[in-house]
């Protein structure tokens, strides 16, 4: 270690402000919510403090207890220890404790210190715990504790200045390191009793207005039509809210590409390219922004406000009868912006098998990529028209489809544990945080982060296979005296008529069969093909530009049915299946998951397109 | 051939050409840090031109050029100077042990 730095790891109870302090200090903008369980992996930031020292700080998955028992605890042990692989063991570790939840937290801080290292405690949330009331001695705590102990509020400007000063200065010394044995952690808990009552003084050990609004929103019936109620009108919005600024990027995308365009030579490869494929394509994609931000909105206050442990109480019980333990939710949760982070999430399941069961049903849950193909089916075949006086039916089939997606997680999880055999529980344990008003810039940096995001795969991979399907949709170029389009003497063309073998019992066309294809990659990337392929094959390049009104001339409702059930459960996206790999270790599981969903697929697409046709 | 027509099939070129390096680098994210790493070598080497050998090391994969300790500015900026191995992976992959009977 060089005199003018300084490694600092950040460790405290899930949820009590270590990452929203690690994004104050780095300036980062790792991921915060209002529950436990948000950081699974180490992170590692840094910044200069006020003297020019430059300091290294780890933020590290939240633990109760050194005696870890899941793997994103384990991290935090290890690292703390020095025991992780390639890692020294930290010059000094800040312990963050919920001022607001002292009881529970300072177990913790003892075993921290038991370590033998130099540890500085954080008093968070300290604005909280003074509003109800609750005083800490912290001098008398310092004291009793043998520890600088600081005051911080991680998501006020400047709530960190107290801990900068403090680490900026000298390090202070380390406590001899203790025993670490079954009678002296038992002795915590009383050490932990008798600091409580010398230096905290608590009007009441919970928030009066959480027990308020926890009678209504915990109670085993109205909590579960809450919640319905909430999901329902998160989906209704998607499709009211987002439709004039939907309008706006059309007419936007339309007007640069007949500007784009306008120099060219009509019947040009390159005016082809840039009016058929980037802007057909990426436009086609481009459109969905608002709703995908709509939707996340939505996620992030609700992640925010603390209400989500609440519905994964309000949900245990269902879920265990699944197959699928408590600790399950906030991964499956997570899954609706993306499997990946979802599946990576697992790591907080303490049982392997249930976590394997969570990871080979995640990618049911519907993710944000599904979205653009969603809407542009639905906008397309479901009539824009109100139902039982206020609810809008095009939202109404949207909740639908994600009400299928858990459903058939929830299916799928019972089939495993019935495979399975297991007859083995786990309780659910889980903090139920206070409920806090979302913090407004943390919103719109999360939502900024979801546009990048999503800006980053248009202008990326999105806009690569575009090109490349625009290649395969163009070359070779049809014969001489050919009549019909000239995609279909294009490799891709072929490719597509060679796939409807195999698709047309579940009503799918040869265009459709190409967008598949580039799909697999990642799902959006269907819509932005489907627009390539249609500008290909058409010649009124207005209506190219235009694919929802497409489709809707062209496709019948039975395959719009059918390719939205085939939606609910195909695998369509690579780096999900990826990172199964990566987390389960085995191929075999990959397989597993990729043969079920495109089984499941494939039969809810054909009963769906049968069904649809019999009725029509 | 016309200018237009020479130039159409530059930028078709170029935009074929980049289009496939962005898709292989999603898609296939190992084995293309490994070939970048190979033709990197393959041009930095003693007894290249000058400017092969700038365009080799500009090639170098990320990790390489920090020399794998995730410093992010390169040597001794963490201050750490952590031994740590390139490319270190995180994961942590599920292992299944028999139940006790």
């Amino acid at each position: 270690m060089s005199a003018q730095s300084l490694r600092i790891a950040l460790v405290g109870n899930p949820n009590c402000g270590k990452t929203a302090l690690f994004n104050q200090l780095t300036g980062g903008r790792q991921k915060v919510a209002n529950y436990a369980g948000v950081t699974v992996e180490r992170k590692e930031g840094r910044f200069v403090a006020p003297s020019g020292r430059v300091l290294q700080l780890l933020d590290l998955p939240g633990t109760y207890s050194f005696d870890a028992a899941s793997p994103d605890e384990q991290i935090t042990r290890d690292v703390c220890e020095g025991r992780y692989p390639g890692e020294p063991a930290p010059d000094l570790i800040v312990c963050v404790a919920d001022a607001t939840n002292l009881r529970l937290h300072l177990r913790f801080v003892l075993e921290v210190k038991r370590l033998g290292r130099p540890v500085v405690l954080a008093l968070n949330m300290m604005d909280t715990a003074r509003r109800r009331g609750i005083a800490i001695d912290v001098p008398g705590l310092q004291a009793r504790l043998g520890l600088p102990v600081v005051e911080t509020v991680a998501v006020r400007r400047g709530g960190a200045r107290a801990l900068i000063e403090r680490v900026d200065g000298e390090v202070p010394l380390a406590a001899p390191a203790e025993p670490d044995d079954a009678a002296s952690r038992a002795d915590l808990h009383a050490q932990v009793r008798a600091l409580m009552a010398a230096t905290v003084t608590m009007p009441r050990a919970t928030d009066a207005l959480d027990d308020a609004i926890d009678r209504w929103a915990l109670h085993p019936v109205f909590g579960l039509g809450i919640l319905a109620v909430l999901m329902f009108l998160i989906f209704q919005a998607v499709f009211s809210w987002a439709q004039p600024v939907m309008d706006a990027i059309e007419a936007g995308v339309g007007t640069l590409g007949t500007w784009v365009t306008s120099a060219l030579p009509p019947h040009s490869a390159l005016h082809s390219l840039l009016n058929d494929g980037i802007f057909a394509g990426l436009g086609a994609v481009l459109v969905f922004l608002p709703q995908i931000l709509i939707l996340f909105l939505f996620i992030l206050v609700l992640e925010e406000s603390g209400y989500l442990p609440r519905a994964a109480f309000l949900l245990d019980k269902l879920m265990f009868k699944a197959g699928l333990t408590g600790r399950a939710f906030i991964p499956l949760l997570s899954s609706f912006a993306c499997a990946i982070p979802g599946i990576m999430a697992t790591r907080s399941i303490t049982d392997p098998r249930d976590r394997l069961t969570t990871i080979l049903v995640a990618p049911l849950m519907t993710c944000s990529a599904r979205l653009p193909v969603y809407t542009l089916l639905i906008a397309a075949f479901i009539p824009h028209r109100t139902v039982w006086g206020v609810f809008n039916l095009q939202g109404v089939v949207l909740f639908t489809l994600y009400v299928a997606g858990i459903v058939s997680a929830l299916a799928v999880a019972f089939v495993i544990k019935r495979l399975r055999k297991d007859k083995s529980e786990h309780a659910l344990l889980m903090e139920l945080p206070s409920y806090r008003l979302p913090n407004v810039r943390d919103v719109a940096l999360g939502l900024w982060e979801r546009a990048k995001i999503f800006l980053k795969r248009v202008g990326g991979i999105i806009l690569a296979l575009t090109v490349l399907l625009w290649f395969l949709s163009s070359f070779p170029g049809p014969p001489p005296g050919a009549s019909g389009p000239a995609i279909d003497y294009s490799l891709a063309g072929r490719l597509g008529h060679a796939l409807h073998y195999v698709f047309a019992p579940i009503g799918f066309n040869w265009q459709i069969c190409i967008a598949l294809v580039p799909g697999l990659a990642a799902r959006e990337v269907a819509v932005s093909a489907l627009g390539t392929v249609y500008a290909m094959s058409g010649s009124d390049d207005t209506i190219a530009n235009q694919l929802g009104p497409l489709i809707a001339h062209q496709w019948s409702l039975a395959t719009a049915l059918s390719l939205l059930a085939w939606y609910v459960f195909a695998p369509q996206c690579m780096s999900t299946l990826a990172v199964i790999r990566r987390e389960t270790n085995a191929w075999r599981n990959v397989a597993i998951t990729a043969g079920y969903l495109f089984g499941l697929a494939y039969l809810a697409s054909l009963l769906t397109y049968q069904l649809a046709r019999v009725l029509s | 051939m016309s200018a237009f027509g020479i130039v159409q099939a530059v930028v078709l070129a170029l935009a074929l050409l980049a289009s496939l390096l962005v898709a292989f680098r999603k898609l296939l994210p190992r084995t293309a840090k490994r070939v970048q790493a190979r033709l990197s070598a393959a041009m930095d080497r003693p007894g290249r031109s000058a400017p092969l050998r700038r365009l080799g090391q500009w090639l170098q994969p990320d990790e390489a050029r920090r020399g794998g300790c995730g410093s992010g500015d390169g040597c001794s900026s963490c201050g750490g100077c952590a031994p740590a191995p390139a490319g270190r992976d995180e994961a942590v992959p599920l292992e299944f042990r028999q139940r006790g009977r």
